[in-house]
């Protein structure tokens, strides 16, 4: 660099960096003041909007369950062996024109990049209504397609929900995404997780 | 320089990811289709174009021996506040971009520039070299975004026209996983490199 200047002393080195830093985080604290109200909204928005696409028309009744993965797995539902529950962030009792129509489970599986967001509709028959990836942090071409790829996630639609999926690595149907299968598990174990705790509900 | 020039310098003659071979990272985890090679070569250039205009700015005012610290302060601050931003106004791109965005902070194309022009350069030029490096940046993951969907998939621009693009008879019933996983990564990238190596040794010869 061409600016050597004279008084480079330690001094003004931390009050330079000081400076900045405090700058950003001055920046990043106002920003976040006016982003943060309007993301949590934005994921109101997306979970309400994927759990009208899961049972259309119902209204949804918040249970006010957050469960941790040990919690869940505490609580006695049965998976398949050597699969771990998933945590559970909410669970929304649905009401068609009076009737019960199921559940919607918000569950937070451990998936590849960290934890996903899933939400897992199960039906009064016990079958999944369907399932749709609100949230995650997959590699994009690879397990992000867990959240875009709608031909990949139509598979568990009408499953028995009973708890017993498997990606057929482990023996089970569920096709696992190339590339992906620590994904695909994580998924699946959502997907598990939501139906065995439904099941437990009655 | 002129803006042609430079524009040249960042596409072709000093491409970051061809020809200066930074920005490695980035080009092979995100290349896996065009969509996602568009996705990360913009919200890269953005952020090149913002803290190469900052890092100018204050080009005076921060001295050698912290430099580094205080350009990865600045970038990180842009890609926070840009993700931020995103999250809470589009978040249909933020969705979209997903892992792009906070993966644009390691990407050393963006900490390359701030050292090498914008901490030695006027803000207008700097701003310019975001410009045109973000574009070499672009169109060198664009070019291998398009090899490995089209190998890997076998398909074209999915995610642009419409959501399963063009399918290649014979390609797409057979596609080669292999392509959009990291060893495919490494190697459209090697032969990349070699055409343009062979490319540019024709041209020194005559």
């Amino acid at each position: 660099m061409s600016e050597t200047k004279k008084g480079e002393g330690i001094g003004r080195l931390m009050l330079v960096l000081g400076l900045i830093t405090f700058v950003c985080a001055l920046l990043l604290g106002v920003v976040n003041q006016v982003t943060a109200p309007l993301i949590e909204q934005n994921k109101i928005n997306t979970r309400n909007a994927a759990m009208e696409e899961l049972i259309p028309n119902a209204v949804f009744e918040d249970m006010n369950t957050v469960l941790s993965a040990e919690e869940v797995a505490a609580a006695g539902i049965q998976l398949p062996a050597g699969r771990t529950a998933a945590a559970i962030s909410g669970v929304y009792k649905a009401t068609v024109d009076g009737a019960d129509a199921g559940y919607c489970v918000q569950v937070n599986p451990k998936g590849f990049g960290g934890a996903l967001t899933i939400i897992v509709g199960v039906r009064t028959d016990s079958t999944i209504a369907g399932i749709k990836v609100t949230g995650h942090a997959e590699t994009p071409g690879l397990g992000a397609k867990a959240q875009t790829d709608s031909e990949w996630v139509a598979q568990y639609q009408g499953a028995a929900a009973d708890g017993q999926l498997m990606v057929s690595k482990d023996g089970g149907t569920i096709n696992a995404i190339t590339g992906a299968t620590i994904t695909s598990r994580a998924v699946t174990d959502g997907v598990n997780t939501a139906a065995a705790y439904v099941a437990t509900l009655g | 320089m002129k803006f042609s020039e430079r524009l040249k310098a960042g596409v072709l003659l000093d491409n970051p990811v061809f020809m200066q071979t930074i920005g490695l990272c980035p080009s092979l985890a995100t290349t896996t289709s065009l969509s996602n090679a568009i996705g990360m070569g913009v919200a890269a250039t953005v952020v090149l174009v913002c803290s190469n205009i900052v890092i100018s700015m204050l080009r005076k005012f921060i001295p050698d021996k912290i430099r580094i610290a205080a350009f990865i302060s600045i970038i990180a601050t842009f890609v926070t506040l840009i993700q931020m931003l995103l999250n809470a106004y589009i978040p249909a791109l933020a969705a979209s971009l997903g892992l792009f965005l906070p993966l644009i902070v390691v990407n050393c194309i963006i900490l390359g520039r701030a050292e090498a022009y914008a901490s030695k350069n006027k803000v207008l030029p700097s701003a310019l070299d975001g410009v045109c490096m973000g574009l070499g940046f672009t169109f060198a993951l664009v070019l291998m975004g398009f090899f490995r969907e089209l190998l890997g998939a076998g398909t074209i621009a999915a995610g642009i026209i419409g959501e399963t693009g063009i399918r290649i008879p014979g390609l797409f019933e057979n596609a080669a996983t292999m392509m959009i996983l990291p060893a495919g990564g490494f190697l459209v990238m090697g032969f990349i490199l070699a055409a343009i190596q062979k490319i540019m040794s024709k041209k020194e010869d005559k």
